[in-house]
């Protein structure tokens, strides 16, 4: 796997952005990674370059992920800093983003999603953009075809020089997705070969961003990303429906404005955005064609003072507005959130460092739980850079819109989701000449309380939501990353592996038979492992994730087996002058594997695509 | 920690060629564990990952709660399972030998039965399974439920009805029509076109009430009446305007139908329960419940055609000739929330099913005819409707 701790080296830390995850996880998913899985979408990136579990109805559809056993909706999912998950269901759909518009991923753990925002009671998932001011001109083209009759196609075009610089990225992206499937829903025994049928996506969009300096000291940016999604909606194996009987249509456009401002020893940023989506669901057998709208007008302003040596402040103040409009709802829904956020980061000795976050936010007008986190990481020998990190966080996540006004259902007493998030680990890092060698080691602990979850009423009426469940969720994460440099060769390997044990504590009834077992679609062991080879300018890449046993019940009695994936891919640049031209072949689940990630959703067996890059570079 | 700490500064070392001969002679011992270590670690997780998990034979939903199908004297629950989640099924409880059978549609047909296996007809050997989204009936043989045929239903089908020696009714949620099949050739051979959907079908003086319980697919029709079709020429004759959502009916042994209305899932209405004389057929009386939040389900007779049982948050019991609602449960609902209701017609046994979280084996529930709690079985995900073994024609 290919995974980054970021190193925050105290040299870094009073720079012109400070770092503010002391004694936090946070890992960056490094560039090889991003530029291998450049024709994806985030769902493929996360599922072979993170632990992470990526619950996913098939490729092209619905991927939410899991992060330490929390809910979908517990991952937030930021974009240059504005967060993007739906009001609606309050989750992100990963298949939807491609890789190819973000320039850098970042992964914030439990507690360390404190520092941006609230929710994230799993944690949350950055991704950014950034200006590369020293480009003057940088422009690529890539075109992949593969298996089941998919076409992507890419565009980019940077240019500008220290002052002005513009970014323009464009995609195409379409799939049949008619891939071949074992159907155990036919015969578990000698299940028959079929194809999967109604299962279409299509996705094209455009992101625009221009940055300018008008001086030294101020930076302007605005960025544009307009996107088109269709997609067909396979049923379940066990289901016969017609062609085309349930389809996705999405449109939707996120627009960004911001300025940061540094003085000696401070900055301003101020950031506005605003966000458009309209999404289309239609089921013919159900007779469903809903249309859902959401606005959404998200504002920040960040105040960052490092005037002290030791001692670094961020004070911040967010105000989000949402509208939506909805035929599953009486009428059309809002949300505000205003918030105030303190963050301190305090070196208090030599190889002590601190982060304290401190966070009020009143939602709908009414007063969220006071959330805080306090991190500490210290080096542990002087010989060593061998760093414990330990904290600890008190969070809270809102009932999401649909949770709220759903009709039928909706239920607006509903009370916050309460986090208590912990961990402790080790990390080391070591940078030689010719190699360098990372691991980290983290224990976490988690207490989910007034967990959500849709349950019928008690006279049957409808589902309704609930504060049903309090969740314990415990684990281990450990990760191990070697880069060897030699003359003509370039050896990276890592490898992660993760223990997760996700538990309910609050049953509905003394029969109820969750209570104390693992949630259903949280794996408890998950591992991953990447070899990359450079030699020349021939790249051979090998990933390898191992997904564990998934509860499918509550009562743990049914389940889905654990697979393994190999991804082979090779590729070979040439140069001309200041273009190259890459070639690339992969091969995916290698050893044709018939696996399920959620039980009667097939998915595909062994699959090769071909892509040609062409890159000018001046 | 330290430990790699130390091991990284001996991989310097090992790679720094100058210093090669002097690591070999002066830490000979110490290199070989701590340098070497990490390859062949990386060499057994790479094996092991591409070893493990490579064969294709399991790579389904498993049950490790099934048990073993004992046919006989018993009840078929129908598991419902979540919808869309594939994860229905069939249990048996053999009465005689009191174990019950999970998940003994699969185990016999090494397939799942379908989404959201929904009610049951039995028919001679046979039992007719009514599967709900996965738009199918499947034909199995009491003994050994295997599959005898699978009848593709348009539409979502509900409930199934032997109405003459070889002609069964379906009804179905999402069309206006009911199909006829054919028993003997286990086919569908005709359809009876009417104004609404149709749930629960019973057979009184010859011929048969369907409930238009459901308007989902009919949002300007009112879905509060009784449709009766002559099944000698599968002609709709008429229908009985009831209350809103009419969701089961029983004949009691005097020949009347009782029916039992909801009152609309938003509670549009109080609920309510008919007596119909099906000879006209007429509304002979109403109850009305007083709570318009209460929403009663599951209307059940004994054997003997003399006591009504019917759940509204606890079960309830009434004889057909009271003249008002039963103003106390017979057995309260507790630690339980009911789900679906059924009287042994022999023994007048209560049956009641508690699906617990919906996501995991719910509980079938015996208690005696005076409410006194018996025993209890662990059935399937959501258990729904269930069928006495013995209950055939």
């Amino acid at each position: 796997m290919i995974f980054d701790t970021l190193d925050l080296s105290p040299v870094e830390v009073f720079s012109k952005t400070p770092e503010k995850s002391w004694g936090f996880k946070v890992t960056e998913i490094d560039t090889i990674a991003l530029s291998n899985h450049a024709t994806q979408s985030m769902a493929e990136l996360l599922a072979t370059a993170t632990p992470f579990f990526v619950k996913n109805y098939g490729p092209g559809n619905l991927a939410t992920t899991s992060l330490r056993g929390a809910s979908a909706s517990h991952t937030q999912v930021l974009w240059n800093g504005i967060n993007v998950n739906s009001p609606m269901p309050g989750q992100v759909d990963f298949s939807q983003i491609p890789v190819f518009f973000t320039d850098n991923i970042r992964i914030y753990f439990g507690g360390a999603s404190l520092q941006h925002n609230s929710g994230g009671l799993g944690g949350n998932v950055e991704m950014l953009n950034i200006a590369d001011w020293n480009n003057s001109l940088h422009a690529e083209i890539l075109q992949e075809t593969g298996s089941f009759d998919t076409y992507k196609t890419y565009v980019s075009a940077k240019a500008g020089n220290l002052k002005f610089q513009s970014a323009t990225r464009a995609f195409c992206s379409r799939s049949e997705n008619d891939f071949s499937y074992l159907n155990n829903a036919a015969d578990r025994e000698s299940p028959p070969v079929e194809y999967r049928r109604n299962a279409a996506w299509k996705q094209q969009g455009v992101l625009q961003e221009i940055f300018f300096k008008p001086s030294a000291k101020t930076i302007l940016s605005a960025r544009i990303w307009a996107q088109h999604n269709h997609r067909e909606i396979p049923a379940n194996i066990q289901v016969m429906v017609p062609d085309e009987n349930e389809n996705l249509t999405e449109k939707l456009v996120r627009s960004q404005l911001s300025a940061e401002h540094f003085l000696k020893k401070s900055k301003f940023l101020i950031q506005s955005s605003y966000a458009f989506s309209r999404m289309n669901y239609q089921n013919i057998i159900s007779e469903i064609d809903d249309e859902n709208t959401v606005k959404s007008w998200l504002n920040a302003l960040k105040y960052e003072n490092y005037y002290f040596e030791r001692l670094s402040v961020l004070t911040g103040i967010n105000f989000n507005f949402h509208a939506v409009n909805s035929e599953n709802y009486l009428a059309e829904r809002t949300r505000q959130e205003v918030s105030a956020f303190v963050g301190l980061n305090y070196q208090l000795g030599s190889g002590i460092f601190m982060n304290v976050s401190l966070r009020q936010e009143v939602v709908d007008k009414k007063n969220a739980p006071f959330a805080a986190s306090v991190g500490v990481k210290a080096r542990l020998t002087k010989k060593a850079p061998v760093y414990l990190k330990a904290n600890i966080t008190r969070n809270f996540h809102s009932p999401t819109l649909n949770d709220l006004y759903w009709l039928p259902g909706g239920n607006p007493d509903l009370k916050f989701e309460k986090g208590l998030n912990s961990e402790l680990g080790f990390s080391f890092i070591k940078d030689h000449e010719k190699l360098t060698l990372s691991s980290e080691i983290t224990c976490f602990f988690a207490d989910i309380d007034n967990w959500i979850m849709w349950q019928p009423d008690s006279i049957f009426s409808y589902w309704t939501p609930v504060n049903l469940k309090n969740v314990i969720s415990k684990g281990i994460e450990a990760g191990l990353k070697i880069e060897l440099k030699l003359k003509q060769v370039r050896l990276n390997y890592s490898v992660n592996y993760s223990f997760t044990q996700a538990t309910n504590k609050k049953g509905v009834s003394v029969n109820d038979q969750s209570i104390g077992k693992q949630l259903i679609y949280v794996p408890a062991h998950a591992a991953n492992q990447n070899i990359l080879i450079v030699f020349r300018q021939f790249t051979l890449n090998y990933a390898c994730t191992f997904t564990g046993k998934r509860f499918t019940s509550s009562d743990n009695l049914r389940y889905l087996p654990s697979f393994v994936l190999h991804d082979l891919s090779a590729s070979k640049a040439l140069t001309f002058g200041k273009s190259t031209l890459t070639l690339k072949l992969a091969v995916n689940n290698l050893f044709d594997k018939s696996y399920q990630v959620i039980a009667w959703q097939p998915m595909p067996g062994r699959y090769f695509s071909f892509a040609l890059k062409f890159s000018y570079l001046k | 920690m330290f430990r790699l700490n130390k091991t990284q500064e001996r991989i310097k070392v090992i790679f720094d060629r100058k210093n090669m001969n002097r690591t070999r002679t002066q830490h000979h011992k110490t290199n070989r564990v701590n340098v070497y270590a990490m390859t062949p670690l990386m060499l057994i997780f790479s094996l092991l990952m591409i070893l493990s998990c490579n064969k294709n034979d399991d790579f389904g939903e498993v049950n490790s709660g099934s048990s073993q199908y004992i046919d006989g004297n018993g009840v078929f629950i129908i598991n419902e399972g979540n919808y869309g989640q594939g994860n229905g099924s069939l249990s048996f409880l053999n009465l005689d030998s009191m174990k019950i059978g999970n998940d003994i549609f699969s185990q016999a047909n090494s397939r799942p039965v379908g989404d959201v296996p929904f009610s049951m007809q039995i028919v001679g050997k046979n039992a007719w399974i009514v599967v709900n989204n996965s738009a199918r009936i499947e034909v199995v043989n009491l003994e050994n439920m295997k599959s005898v045929a699978t009848i593709p239903v348009e539409g979502s089908p509900r409930f199934a009805i032997k109405v003459q020696p070889n002609k069964l009714y379906i009804s179905n949620f999402s069309l206006n029509r009911i199909f006829v099949a054919d028993i003997q050739n286990q086919r569908i051979t005709g359809e009876i076109p009417l104004t609404g959907s149709t749930e629960q079908m019973v057979l009184a003086t010859g011929k048969v009430f369907a409930a238009f319980w459901s308007n989902y697919h009919f949002p300007i029709l009112n879905n509060n009446r009784i449709f009766v079709i002559d099944p000698e020429n599968d002609q709709f004759i008429d229908s009985v305007i009831v209350g809103k959502e009419p969701n089961s009916m029983v004949v009691d042994k005097n020949g009347k139908l009782w029916v039992l209305c909801s009152g609309g899932f938003l509670n549009d209405e109080l609920p309510s329960l008919w007596r119909i004389n099906p000879d006209e057929p007429e509304v002979e009386f109403t109850l009305q419940f007083p709570e318009i939040n209460s929403s009663p389900t599951s209307l059940c007779i004994n054997g003997t055609g003399d006591t009504l049982f019917f759940l509204n948050q606890g079960i309830f019991k009434m004889a057909i000739s009271d003249s008002q609602l039963p103003l106390f449960s017979l057995i309260p609902e507790n630690e339980h929330l009911f789900y679906s209701l059924a009287v042994h017609p022999v023994t007048s046994t209560i049956f009641a099913t508690d699906a617990i979280d919906y996501q995991q084996r719910g509980i079938v529930l015996r208690y005696i005819t005076n409410g006194t709690f018996t025993d209890s079985f662990r059935a399937g995900i959501i258990p729904g409707f269930m069928m006495f073994s013995k209950n055939e024609d």
